[in-house]
């Protein structure tokens, strides 16, 4: 029987009164790409900080690689091969980019030595095209190359699984076109992607499954095609231009 | 045997008293300027130096004497925030710490200088005997104290909440960002607010003045204990402090009656770190806040 | 890396000729004895708060409070008849032994609460150590046997010691500085959440800087005693024995090498010249001094991390 890569179980969390994540249930298989979708405030983020051990869950489990997870530190978690991204993104601003993900190929166990991961992260910054920035603090760099140096830094991880928090949030069609091939190129190694994302036609173009979330419930998931069908999301969340753009046709 | 612990509680609970006023404005200043005012203490020693000449050369009740430490402290507060403080407040927190330690130092040793380390202590103003309630017995001096303490702490929290400028800050210390697009005038309410907040410990060091003997050596254990109450209490709330206050003071009576009374530091951070570590927003505060 | 090397070996060697050569310079002046003996105290105290305070972030005045820890373990072993050596190596050890589960625990607070928990280390164990009375003497204090020898070879040997140890420390951290725990800590430096996002323990890693930092701290109070001669509480746990590194390194340029060395002979030099012309007000002198440094130079006469580009 093949064990899922990522199952979440039940996974609640409480703020006080409010109920933030409530009983959430999946399945994530190697490789897969999966989109995370719903409103603002639907609880995407904070799903994302409870699999990646921001957060501890109020209730039920995290298995991934088929050993529990739950309440695991994040640094434990990284060096096992799970890797995520932020939305306002998280360099370390006094380390050049190159430095920047050497830091990352050190520390998730990768080399122990600096040069080892210096080279590592030569080759990971040309992989996602910035080698240009090698020697630049972030503070000298576009938005889209942090974002882009922020994926160097999961990639060169070696990660497994790997969760992107809108990581196309503030870039122009450009950039975006730009980012979605590193992160095609990324999945074609059989890393498995979650993406939280609100631009639909990203969606569409990179997630063959969708997990939709509102007020911090599964509301639905499966294909995409289905999904874009599904009334109570088009009523809670997509709408219906939102549904048509996904399905492709006019509203 | 219950009868002794009802007594060590309600010496608690008064002492709380004295506590909440300590608390209050320190809890203000940092809510607000995210500032930990190292001063504190030193404030609160002030204020007694106020009360103590006031009621040498005029026979002023201290209680009453809040009236004049109050704006006097008000007017330090707000002089040293607009024209020093203000140029660090949005530094690091190693450099406003140490920055407000060298204000201390300097204020500290200017006490020293004028009034000598000597203890002075205010005597006669205030009955002997003690009220009683059964087997229970009250100071009359505690007593008045704690409730003025509680009575000027309830105060503040009343003027945030109804009053213009007290709004004006409550909305600075949520957001600073949106309270600024909004028209308020940041520093201002800044300077008024670290005025309160040393007026609160002037009104504190008055309090205290008329129970224990003033020196400016116990500055720094005021300071431990504005803080460990606004921690208990909750950040960035008055009625936090109070209740912080309260409970430490109840802590530290039990603590002397177990341990002894000379390990009230000790006391007091055990029970800060037990409740950093179980509820860190602490008893009223909201989680979040740092 | 090759300047490094160089650093390290420069001031290894300038440490050791200083450690040979100062005392016999010195000789028939113990004021500059003094003086030399205060600057390498502090600088052991200061480039040992730089690990914490610099290095990795976190605002700490718990420095004095393992000074006082290494003060009395040297003290009350000396009484006992231990060897100084031995004693300072146990004071040491004590301090480790208390640093290691209370800066777990310390650690995980940030900012503000961090700051203030370890502000009040020192006044803990200011009142243990003056109600376990019996152990230490309480308020009255303790003598301290130290290395013996009459005044002049006791100065002389205490210079001796204290540069060594502030030697070793400065090598120390350019150590930390330059390894992998080193780069792990400026991480958390400049984002403990992404760090561990990264793959850094930030909590194994800041126990080990808290604990070195302590060690050689506590050293630095046992060589005080055994300099001295006599402690009692309300000196070696005085706050100020946590402040005054603060400031050395704040002069000098937080989160380098050189910064506590340069740091804490202008703090000393400025603490004599003007001041003991002052000498009632002179901690209010202080004061004023730190006032007007963070008015005027808040990044310190080297430039500190803060404006830095790093290479790990």
């Amino acid at each position: 029987m093949n064990t899922a890569l990522l199952d979440v179980r039940n996974v609640s969390r409480q703020f006080g009164g409010l109920k933030a994540t409530d009983d959430v249930s999946f399945k994530l298989n190697e490789g897969e790409i999966v989109g995370l979708i719903g409103s603002n405030g639907a609880g995407k983020t904070t799903l994302v900080n409870l699999v990646t051990g921001h957060l501890k869950p109020s209730r039920g489990e995290i298995m991934f690689c088929g050993q529990d997870i739950t309440g695991h530190k994040p640094h434990v978690l990284a060096r096992r091969g799970l890797m995520r991204t932020f939305q306002i993104v998280q360099p370390f601003n006094d380390l050049t980019a190159l430095d920047n993900v050497a830091a990352a190929a050190m520390f998730t166990g990768h080399t122990r030595s600096f040069s080892g991961a210096r080279e590592q992260a030569d080759v990971a910054l040309s992989n996602l095209g910035i080698g240009h920035c090698r020697d630049h603090l972030p503070v000298r760099m576009t938005l889209a190359e942090r974002k882009r140096l922020e994926l160097a830094r999961a990639w060169v991880a070696r990660p497994k699984l790997l969760f992107l928090d809108e990581v196309n949030a503030g870039l122009n069609s450009g950039e975006i076109e730009g980012v979605l091939g590193m992160i095609r190129k990324i999945a074609a190694e059989g890393v498995a992607i979650v993406i939280i994302e609100h631009l639909m036609k990203v969606v569409k173009g990179l997630c063959p499954r969708l997990i939709v979330l509102h007020r911090g419930q599964l509301l639905a998931s499966g294909p995409t095609d289905e999904i874009a069908r599904n009334p109570s999301v088009i009523e809670a969340y997509l709408g219906a231009r939102g549904a048509a753009a996904m399905l492709g046709e006019q509203p | 045997m219950t009868v002794q612990i009802t007594q060590v509680i309600l010496n608690g609970v008064l002492l709380g008293g004295l506590y909440a006023a300590m608390a209050a404005g320190f809890s203000l200043v940092w809510g607000v300027l995210n500032i930990i005012n190292i001063m504190q203490g030193s404030a609160v020693v002030l204020g007694s130096y106020a009360a103590y000449f006031a009621w040498r050369y005029t026979g002023l009740n201290p209680l009453l004497a809040i009236a004049v430490a109050g704006p006097l402290l008000f007017g330090v507060g707000w002089v040293l925030q607009r024209f020093l403080i203000q140029r660090v407040v949005a530094a690091p927190v190693l450099i406003t710490l140490v920055f407000t330690f060298g204000l201390d130092l300097v204020l500290n040793n200017a006490m020293i200088s004028f009034f000598s380390a000597d203890y002075r202590k205010i005597e006669g103003v205030f009955p002997t005997a003690p009220l009683t309630f059964g087997a229970l017995t009250l100071p009359v001096d505690r007593l008045l104290a704690a409730v003025v303490g509680i009575g000027a702490a309830f105060a503040l929290h009343l003027y945030l909440h109804k009053s213009r400028l007290g709004r004006a800050i409550v909305a600075v210390r949520m957001d600073r960002q949106t309270a600024e697009l909004m028209g308020v005038r940041v520093e201002l309410i800044y300077a008024m607010t670290f005025g309160l907040g040393l007026a609160m410990a002037g009104i504190a060091g008055c309090l205290l003045a008329a129970i224990f003997p003033t020196s400016p050596l116990n500055s720094a254990h005021y300071l431990h204990i504005a803080f460990v109450a606004c921690v208990l209490g909750g950040l960035g709330s008055v009625l936090g402090a109070v209740a912080g206050g309260l409970l430490l003071g109840i802590v530290e009576s039990l603590g002397s009656l177990f341990v002894g009374a000379e390990y009230g530091t000790t006391v007091a951070a055990v029970i800060l770190l037990l409740m950093l570590f179980t509820r860190p927003q602490g008893l009223m505060g909201r989680a979040g806040y740092e | 890396m090759n300047s490094r090397v160089l650093l390290a070996i420069a001031i290894a060697v300038i440490g050791a000729a200083a450690c040979a050569g100062l005392p016999l310079i010195l000789a028939g002046e113990p004021y500059l004895m003094r003086l030399v003996t205060m600057f390498s105290l502090l600088l052991v105290l200061a480039a040992s708060w730089n690990i914490v305070g610099g290095f990795t972030g976190y605002p700490s005045f718990a420095t004095g409070a393992f000074f006082g820890l290494g003060a009395y373990a040297a003290a009350i072993l000396q009484a006992r008849g231990l060897d100084w050596r031995l004693a300072l190596i146990v004071a040491g050890i004590a301090g480790a032994v208390l640093a290691a589960p209370v800066g777990y625990g310390v650690l995980r607070l940030r900012g503000h609460y961090f700051a203030v928990a370890s502000l009040m280390l020192g006044a803990i164990l200011r009142e243990l150590t003056t109600g376990w009375s019996d152990l230490t003497g309480g308020g009255m204090g303790l003598t301290v046997a130290g290395a013996g020898g009459d005044p002049e070879r006791l100065a002389a040997f205490s210079l001796r010691i204290s540069l060594a140890l502030a030697v070793l420390t400065v090598l120390l951290g350019a150590a930390i500085k330059w390894s992998r725990l080193g780069f792990g800590l400026d991480c958390i430096r400049m984002n403990e959440t992404a760090a561990a996002g990264i793959g850094v323990d930030a909590q194994k890693l800041k126990t080990y800087a808290f604990t070195l930092s302590s060690v050689t701290s506590a050293i630095a109070g046992g060589v005080y005693a055994g300099w001295i001669g006599y402690i009692d509480p309300t000196d070696v746990y005085d706050v100020m024995w946590s402040v005054k590194p603060i400031v050395a390194v704040l002069l000098g340029g937080v989160g380098t090498i050189l910064g506590p060395i340069i740091g804490a002979a202008l703090f000393v030099a400025l603490e004599e010249i003007v001041w003991r012309n002052v000498l009632s007000f002179s901690s209010g002198g202080l004061g004023v001094l730190i006032v007007l440094l963070l008015l005027v130079l808040p990044a310190g006469v080297l430039p500190s991390l803060v404006s830095r580009k790093r290479r790990p």
